[in-house]
């Protein structure tokens, strides 16, 4: 009897090792105008983790606004990565439901943001608005598309670029408050996402001017053609630091820490960043910053940190229930 | 030329001025329509998105409300519930097969008779996704000649599908060794070669497929059952267990050509065994082959080919069964068998049957699928099993061989329901003293099944 379990024990084993290539699944969640990064992207590093470990990935994308995306996966949708427009939603991970530890922005190079992109305004054609810089969007007649920054987070680095510009102008807090406020009672739809937004601008045609992402206003442009939309680069704008994380509760039942790791590691590789500028996101990687130089405007650029004191902040004064937008916005 | 005065020039532009005015408002008028057009148009667009939006939301939540219910169905594969998620799910299925059976040779008298063959409720599901279960109790007689009534469990399995290629099974279920349980493809009863491997084994057992199913395999070590019999509820008399397995290759899965549905397979087991061998029955479950006293070592070998092919199926295969007997001897015998299948009215064959293209309905005037089959078997009894060799079986009322030949007919109404009849001859070789051996077989089954 001793010898027939050995024998079955050595077959098992050997069986076992021979047998070890795995499936794996991921979750990527995502916010809205990520669909054609992650498109390319996971097509690259299944073929990479494929050559590294003869394991086969699969990783499913998830996309919205990315507030609601993060609240998603606080209600326990099962992300093995979060890839969102702001700090600020992948902290909510750990503040809300402590899926993640609290220094999770320093376990990726620049602060877990692996790519980086702004704020520029979309318009029609010709321009027939004359559409310069922000003031023209609190002018009357103009009609602006923006996302909604409850769920959006392309919509509060829009909304934190307006009061910027307003507070630099008009010299204070109240005059800006006072500045987004009219910019606000001139859009007419409010999304839930960037995309969504997309969609109303550019493909159901409705207003003006969209605040759009650099990468989506690039995406529409060559998709549609230089002549029916144009980028108006405003005199400021804020740098747009979408982050990254593992999310660690996830990975670690599914056990899948390894390769969701390698995966937002190889954002910051050569490929990871050739495909982000290609997609019309800014490289951090100096080499391919040179790269893609050209192909991005030159901006005078502010960071959340500098002007809002970071993002938690930011988020209370601006976006928590009875934060300004509240305030400012009347349905 | 003639000249004008400056009056006359005056009065002309005077005249001209309140000629074109009116042109001017009315360009005026357009510029304002048009703009309030421009207007309106973003208004409406601006209400429909807005609407658009509001019906998007709307699906949305009604999606998402629907997500966190569990999904309850009823059809043609039983009735079952699985969770929003589907990492658990539960289902009742049924299997009923009523069958009548026919004698028409002058065997043994009192043999024909109507008989509930199977009688299942298998109850299955899925637990954590990777965790499946199947519970199946018979309420049918134990066996195709048993009066016995009795309840007892045909399946009580648990299995973990951790990846393709690897998974564990434990429990009771069918073992590896046959190519196919008696509940075969083209036949109401199974011939020779399931007589020499077990029926139902209980075990431990791993199974998974490489190569994207280039490759499967089952190995697994089991209690031992003898063969044609369930494992009873505990390890046989000699304590030992049996290693067992099968590995089956589809070299052409992956081609869209004829070859695509060919599988080789070879199954097989080892160990040590004790006690009475199983008797060995004919095509028409007579006994044709008695019990000898198992001593020693127990090897089966069993090589296979499949193939399926659009509306024709092939089976052909084989059976090695040595044993060792108490007094010393080592008895081999062999089984095989070739069967195969056209379904005439088109529809493709395969291991799990035939769906019909237009399933049985009075009204429609349509009939269901219609398949022809047919199979020849044969049974070579090791001459060391007899008396006149060292063995305990009597030569005069026990065959040492048969060949049997037989065509039949499988009318499949729809998914669920099939009526089948086959008739079958099987001509023995020795046995001369038993009635039964003496006058062949001639049968004639038929068969209802109801299975969901």
């Amino acid at each position: 009897m001793k010898k027939t379990l050995s024998l079955f024990t050595g077959l098992l084993l050997a069986g076992s090792s021979l047998l070890n290539a795995k499936d794996i699944e991921l979750l990527n969640v995502s916010y809205d105008p990520t669909r054609e990064l992650y498109v390319e992207y996971n097509r690259a590093f299944a073929k990479h983790w494929k050559e590294k470990t003869g394991d086969d990935v699969k990783v499913k994308q998830s996309h919205g606004g990315s507030g609601k995306q993060a609240r998603s996966v606080i209600d326990g949708l099962q992300a093995d990565v979060v890839t969102l427009a702001l700090a600020n939603d992948v902290s909510a991970l750990h503040n809300k439901a402590k899926l993640i530890p609290e220094d999770w922005q320093k376990r990726l190079p620049q602060n877990s943001a692996p790519y980086t992109s702004t704020i520029v305004f979309l318009v029609r054609g010709g321009n027939p608005k004359n559409i310069k810089d922000w003031d023209d969007l609190v002018r009357p007649g103009v009609s602006v598309i923006t996302p909604n920054p409850k769920t959006s987070g392309g919509a509060q680095w829009n909304y934190l670029a307006a009061w910027e510009f307003a507070r630099q102008k008009y010299g204070s807090d109240a005059k800006a408050k006072e500045f987004v406020a009219k910019l606000y009672k001139n859009v007419p739809v409010l999304d839930s996402g960037a995309r969504g937004s997309t969609t109303t601008f550019v493909q159901r045609g409705v207003g003006d001017v969209f605040i759009s992402w650099e990468n989506e206003a690039f995406l529409a442009q060559r998709e549609f053609g230089k002549g029916k939309f144009e980028i108006v680069i405003p005199s400021i704008s804020i740098l747009a630091e979408p982050t990254v994380s593992v999310v660690d509760k996830v990975v670690d039942k599914k056990g899948t820490r390894e390769v969701a790791t390698a995966y937002l590691e190889y954002l910051y590789s050569d490929e990871g960043q050739d495909i982000a500028g290609k997609i019309f996101y800014r490289p951090t990687n100096p080499k391919f910053v040179k790269k893609y130089e050209t192909q991005f405007p030159k901006l005078n650029l502010f960071t959340i940190d500098e002007k809002f004191g970071g993002w938690t902040k930011a988020a209370k004064d601006h976006f928590a229930d009875g934060g300004t937008f509240d305030q400012i916005y009347v349905k | 030329m003639k000249s004008f005065s400056q009056k006359t020039k005056l009065t002309l532009l005077l005249a001209s001025a309140a000629a074109l005015s009116p042109l001017a408002a009315a360009e005026e008028n357009t510029a304002e329509l048009r703009e309030q057009i421009q207007q309106l148009d973003q208004k409406l667009r601006i209400l429909e998105r807005n609407l658009e939006l509001k019906e998007e939301a709307a699906q949305k939540a009604s999606a998402e409300s629907s997500k966190k219910l569990p999904n309850f169905s009823i059809g043609s594969k039983g009735i079952s519930l699985a969770s929003p998620d589907k990492a658990y799910s539960a289902k009742i299925g049924a299997l009923v097969q009523a069958d009548g059976r026919f004698y028409l040779d002058d065997g043994a008298d009192n043999r024909n008779t109507f008989i509930l063959r199977r009688v299942r409720t298998p109850f299955s599901g899925t637990v954590a996704k990777i965790f499946n279960f199947n519970i199946t109790p018979e309420f049918a007689q134990a066996d195709a000649t048993s009066t016995n009534n009795n309840t007892q469990l045909v399946d009580a399995w648990i299995d973990g599908r951790f990846s393709k290629a690897f998974g564990l099974k434990v429990g009771k279920f069918a073992s590896p060794v046959a190519l196919e349980t008696p509940n075969n493809r083209h036949f109401i009863e199974a011939t020779y070669t399931n007589q020499l491997a077990p029926n139902r084994d209980i075990g431990v057992e791993a199974f998974g497929s490489v190569a994207d199913n280039l490759l499967a395999y089952r190995l697994g070590v089991f209690n031992g059952a003898p063969n044609n019999t369930w494992s009873g509820t505990r390890n046989g008399t000699d304590g030992d267990f049996t290693v067992g397995g099968r590995l089956t290759l589809n070299p052409f899965e992956k081609n869209d050509n004829a070859l695509a549905g060919l599988s080789l397979s070879v199954g097989g087991s080892y160990g040590n065994e004790a006690g009475a061998t199983s008797a060995i029955r004919s095509p028409g479950q007579q006994n044709i082959v008695g019990s000898l006293t198992a001593d020693g070592h127990h090897l089966r070998v069993a090589p296979a080919l499949e193939w399926y092919t659009g509306p024709f199926s092939l089976v052909a295969e084989l059976a090695y069964d040595q044993q060792e007997i108490a007094g010393g001897n080592t008895v081999g015998n062999l089984g095989w068998r070739v069967s195969g299948g056209w379904v005439l009215t088109g529809e493709n064959s395969s291991k799990g049957g035939v769906s019909p293209a237009k399933p049985f309905s009075w009204e429609n005037g349509t009939w269901g699928a219609f398949e022809l089959v047919a199979r020849v078997s044969g049974l070579d009894i090791d001459n060391d099993a007899f008396t006149t060799h060292g063995g305990s079986l009597n030569p005069a009322t026990n065959a040492d061989g048969a060949f049997s030949y037989g065509a039949g007919l499988n009318w499949y109404l729809n998914d669920n329901l099939q009526v089948r009849f086959d008739v079958e001859k099987t001509n023995f070789s020795g046995g001369s003293g038993s009635q039964l051996l003496a006058e062949n077989e001639l049968y004639a089954f038929t068969r209802v099944q109801l299975k969901f």
